[in-house]
């Protein structure tokens, strides 16, 4: 048979199959498979496009300096030197204003030209690169979040500027948290006037250079030497990554929430396969006693899944896409709105990802396929039982560790999901079937046909034990999911003390310091004004870290920033003294009382000298106590407290939180119209938004548990079609035999709501455990017990088990039996 | 000899069997159930290969064969028609018939497939499904497949079984009208006496033994 005969032979089989139905729960896992994977996987581009590798179009240039100070002179001049065009850029949160509504945002000032790379895009277009002085352009959320609009003048420190253009998209946003905020863009000749930059002030220093390759690579190799501690350097041509931090995060939890879906359809995939091709063998023994060749034979079944899998895939793919729109609504504020579209390749990784499943999955039974014989034809027997070999089953894991290991991008993460998964699903599995025969054993001596049920539940147990595992995981995890988003998290909230300050003012300038004091008195708030002075370590007992610490140990990140600094005479009062001695008055040599876990994680005892990089100048102290600090308690907190004296004479600004009532709101507003320059953070409103944003990220799971709730549903259904047609057969004879149909309704009710009953109950059980670990090991809140979720999970999966059990035809008659 | 083992209990089903078919013939192969027909029928077409003994088929030493070469030279020189008629359900009558012949890839192919469903009287059902189609429907479309393919020699087991007697008759008829002109040899297993009269050898297969009927 030529190949185009195959090919349109499988094309038929391909439709006319559409009415068997384990070829279309392979049809549906593929899509499913696809449809997961390929949103992830957009989505995951997407957001590493978006903040981890950056292309010249995202960064604004070809190469990035950053750092907290000001880049040196020579720097610039070596750039210019290898014929590379810079731009300077400082980038800072602030409060804006307008009218009564303040928004903090990401604030850049930049001047011409800018960008180096990409393009500014605006509405409506404007003719200059960048806003004229006295101007700014504001991304629409910030507009939105004002109540601003074009020509509206808003507030920026101690100036106000008139918004002309709304932000649409621009590179060259910045990492991490800087770019997660809304932006607004504005002239570098208006930052002095605004007054917000003041010595201490956060502030990121910004230069972007671009050029020819190699003049970008020659100044790379240039740098590389010279660069600062607290410098970054991201350059396109070297493809360093970002700090992907909270993105990361997210893609990686959306990943492993969907993990479960994946297995789920790996296991659809290989169960329909495995049952579509048993139906089969009649067909393979027609078609080789027709003369076609085994190998032939393959290739024909190989074409059929190939179109059977583009179908599936194409729209598996065009789900992902959607998916991937709906999660991008879903998590607007968590991921920036203009994201670069996902690489073309990764459109197709979901497809591969489920033709790869296909293949590893598929192979036995389709090999198993091309050796039927024609005796099959006339005696209708049944292919030899051949036992699969634990290596097959080593080596069907072993590939699908490899898929999952490409997908997760950690080998050890894949073996732990893939094993925890197993393991889970088995235990759970063998666990409510030890339950099942008991229960059943005492229902069978009040019920007419109990001892058949008996029989029944005996004889299918096997798979049970695989339908109980999935069920009660799946509904478990659903549960989890409901109750994380809808009561963990007011719960933790709940728990916080009343009067936990929920205003932190920072950025405030010694000058203003007896004013801001005053002023919070005036308005009856009682707060403490903390120093603050950024400092970095240099040395310990006079060593580089590097020659003190374990390579573990140097990865601390208080090695790696700023570290706020205060100095105090009295021990803050939320602070506890664990070792040593606060001082009294002002000690003759500067002492430091230091965090406890930070004094534990680098090895820090009483004692030691460390010595720090203020400013540029070098200033040393020496250990005196170890204090216990409880970060949730939104005072102000620091990891090294100093004595007092010696830090005055540096450059300082001050720190104070505070509690305002939702009746005292207008007080921030007074006192940023009061003190422009101060920068104001509402706890409130960030654990508002922080839960907002794990609203979002649970909504956009959400969407994944819903395709591994359709696949676990699905594979219900293929379980219990086997068990329905054997059932059917049954109640037939049953029926001959003088049982009437709702006695054997009943049978069948019993028994599949006896399992759905059984699924949901133990579902509760590891749902209660899940959500006590959460509760008691990540947030600290005691574990309650869900009543309602004992009722209602075993009612959902009676239920469910029950309409799978009732879905389809009730031929129970004594046709059924002649079909058979 | 064949010869079927569990392990503890070596079972013989034929013993001394000697038959000879010629050209052309056709041979019933009758017996109570249980006896070996369709073991029999499997040693001749070479689906199955005997304990011992050997078996030559269109000259070739089926016995010393391996799987590949016995299943080009079923492909090549032999036919089947089964008890339950084994069409595909997707396919209409035209396409079951064109199937048998495209995998031979078999020249002008169609007109061989019309040809053929005309001579057994289901020209004018040409586009009709198999579910569309009675049981003889489907049985002649079976026949119209098995020698659309010109074979050599045709295997037919209880090619009636599934019929009632009328349409049994007419099959039966159809079956021994091509049959004569194409020349083909025929070996069929049947319960039906009827059927087996038609034959021009007919042989009972009992307690492992062959026995010519006159």
């Amino acid at each position: 048979m030529r190949s185009k005969k195959i090919i349109r032979q499988a094309w038929r089989q391909c439709f006319f199959d559409l009415q068997n139905a384990e070829w279309r729960a392979l049809l549906i896992a593929l899509f499913l498979a696809t449809a997961l994977a390929s949103f992830l996987a957009l989505l995951g581009n997407q957001l590493e496009k978006g903040l981890g590798r950056k292309s010249a179009e995202i960064l604004g240039a070809d190469l990035s300096l950053s750092g907290s100070k000001a880049v040196s002179p020579e720097v610039l001049q070596q750039a210019r030197e290898y014929g590379l065009d810079y731009t300077e850029v400082i980038q800072f949160p602030s409060m804006l204003s307008y009218q009564d509504n303040m928004v903090l945002s990401s604030v850049r000032a930049v001047t011409e030209p800018y960008p180096l790379r990409g393009l500014i895009i605006t509405q409506p277009d404007t003719s200059t690169m960048i806003p004229p002085a006295g101007t700014a352009w504001a991304e629409p959320q910030l507009l939105q979040r004002l109540g601003a609009e074009s020509g509206s003048k808003i507030q920026l420190g101690y100036t106000s500027l008139t918004l002309t253009a709304r932000l649409i998209s621009s590179p060259d946003r910045g990492s991490g948290f800087r770019s997660f905020s809304p932006q607004l863009l504005i002239n570098r000749a208006d930052l002095a006037a605004t007054r917000v930059i003041q010595p201490g002030s956060r502030v990121q220093h910004r230069v972007l250079f671009s050029g020819s390759t190699e003049a970008g690579l020659a100044f790379e190799k240039w740098l590389q030497p010279r660069l600062l501690p607290q410098q970054h350097f991201w350059s396109v041509h070297t493809d360093q990554p970002m700090a992907p931090g909270a993105m990361s995060n997210a893609s990686r939890f959306l990943k492993l929430s969907s993990l479960f879906g994946l297995l789920l359809c790996g296991l659809l995939i290989g169960l329909s396969l495995q049952r579509y091709s048993q139906s089969q063998y009649d067909r393979c023994a027609l078609l080789i006693s027709l003369g076609l060749r085994p190998n032939q034979l393959l290739q024909l079944y190989l074409c059929q899944l190939i179109i059977g899998w583009a179908g599936s895939a194409l729209l598996g793919t065009l789900a992902g896409c959607a998916l991937l729109q709906l999660a991008r609504n879903m998590l607007s504020g968590l991921i920036p709105t203009q994201l670069p579209p996902a690489d073309p390749v990764y459109y197709l990784s979901g497809a591969l990802l489920s033709f790869i499943l296909m293949n590893i999955i598929g192979l036995t039974p389709l090999l198993r396929m091309s050796r039927v014989s024609v005796m099959r034809l006339l005696r209708h027997e049944k292919l030899p039982r051949s036992s699969t070999r634990w290596s097959a089953y080593l080596l069907l894991g072993g590939l699908i560790w490899g898929v999952l290991t490409i997908y997760l991008d950690s080998a050890l993460s894949a073996l732990a999901a893939l094993l925890i998964s197993a393991t889970a699903t088995l235990l759970a599995g063998t666990l409510a079937a030890s339950v099942l025969l008991p229960i059943a054993q005492r229902a069978a001596q009040r019920f007419a046909l109990g001892r058949l049920l008996r029989f029944r539940l005996h004889q299918q147990r096997n798979w049970h034990r695989l339908q109980l595992g999935i069920m009660s995981l799946l509904l478990a995890l659903l549960s989890v999911l409901i109750v994380s988003r809808t009561e963990l998290v007011s719960r933790w909230q709940a728990q916080l003390p009343q009067d936990i300050p929920n205003q932190f003012v920072i950025n405030i300038q010694p000058w203003e310091l007896q004013s801001v004091s005053e002023f919070l008195q005036h308005q009856g708030i009682k707060s403490r004004l903390y120093p603050m002075i950024r400092g970095r370590i240099n040395t310990i007992n006079n060593q580089l870290p590097s020659a003190l610490l374990s390579p573990e140990q140097l990865q601390h990140n208080a090695l790696h920033r700023e570290l706020n600094l205060s100095w105090s005479s009295e021990p803050p009062p939320h602070n506890k003294i664990l070792q040593g001695q606060w001082w009294s008055g002002t000690p003759a040599e500067t002492e430091i009382s230091i965090e406890q876990e930070l004094a534990e994680e680098l090895n820090l005892e009483i004692g030691d000298r460390i010595s720090f990089d203020l400013a540029g100048q070098p200033f040393s102290a020496i250990i005196s106590n170890t204090r216990e600090v409880d970060w949730s308690s939104f005072h102000p907190n620091f990891y090294m407290i100093l004595s007092p004296g010696a830090l005055q004479q540096y450059p300082q600004t001050y720190i104070t939180s505070f509690r305002l009532t939702a009746e005292q709101r207008s007080i921030s507003n007074q006192l940023l119209q009061q003190f422009p320059a101060l920068t104001l953070i509402d706890v409130d409103q960030i654990i508002s938004q922080a839960r907002h944003l794990i609203g979002q990220l649970i909504q956009a799971s959400g969407v994944i548990m819903g395709l591994t709730l359709a696949a676990g549903l699905v594979l219900l259904q293929t379980l219990l079609r086997q068990e329905l047609a054997q059932r059917r057969y049954e109640n037939s004879i049953l029926r001959v035999l003088g049982a009437t149909p709702a006695q054997t309704r009943r049978l069948d009710l019993l028994e599949f709501g006896l399992l759905g009953l059984l699924s949901g109950v133990q579902g509760a059980l590891i749902a209660e455990l899940l959500i006590g670990f959460i509760s008691s090991q990540l947030l600290n809140l005691p574990m309650i017990l869900h009543p309602l979720m004992w009722l209602q999970l075993p009612v959902t999966g009676a239920l469910l088990f029950a309409a799978g059990a009732l879905f389809g035809s009730h031929r129970n008659t004594y046709s059924q039996l002649q079909r058979h | 000899m064949k010869t079927f083992s569990d392990h503890q209990h070596n079972l013989n089903i034929f013993t001394d069997i000697s038959l000879q078919i010629a050209t052309g013939e056709s041979v019933a192969i009758i017996g109570p159930s249980g006896t070996g027909k369709t073991t029999l029928l499997s040693l001749l077409a070479g689906l199955d290969s005997p304990s011992s003994g050997s078996i030559q088929l269109l000259g070739h030493p089926l016995h010393s064969m391996n799987e590949s070469r016995r299943a080009q030279l079923r492909a090549n020189h032999i036919s089947f028609i089964f008890q339950s008629f084994q069409l595909l359900p997707e396919l209409d009558a035209l396409d079951n018939v064109l199937l048998a012949l495209e995998i031979q890839n078999h020249s002008a192919a169609r007109q061989q497939a019309i040809h053929w469903l005309q001579q057994v009287g289901l020209g004018e059902r040409l586009k009709h499904k198999p579910a569309q189609l009675s049981g003889g429907e489907q049985q002649r479309v079976a026949i119209a497949r098995a020698f659309a393919t010109a074979p050599q020699l045709l295997f037919a087991d209880e090619p009636t079984g599934n019929l009632d007697e009328e349409t049994g008759a007419e099959i039966i008829e159809q079956l021994f009208k091509l049959n004569e002109q194409q020349g083909t040899t025929l070996v069929l297993i049947t319960h039906d006496q009827q059927l087996a009269k038609r034959c021009s050898r007919c042989l009972k297969l009992n307690r492992g033994t062959l026995r010519e009927l006159s």
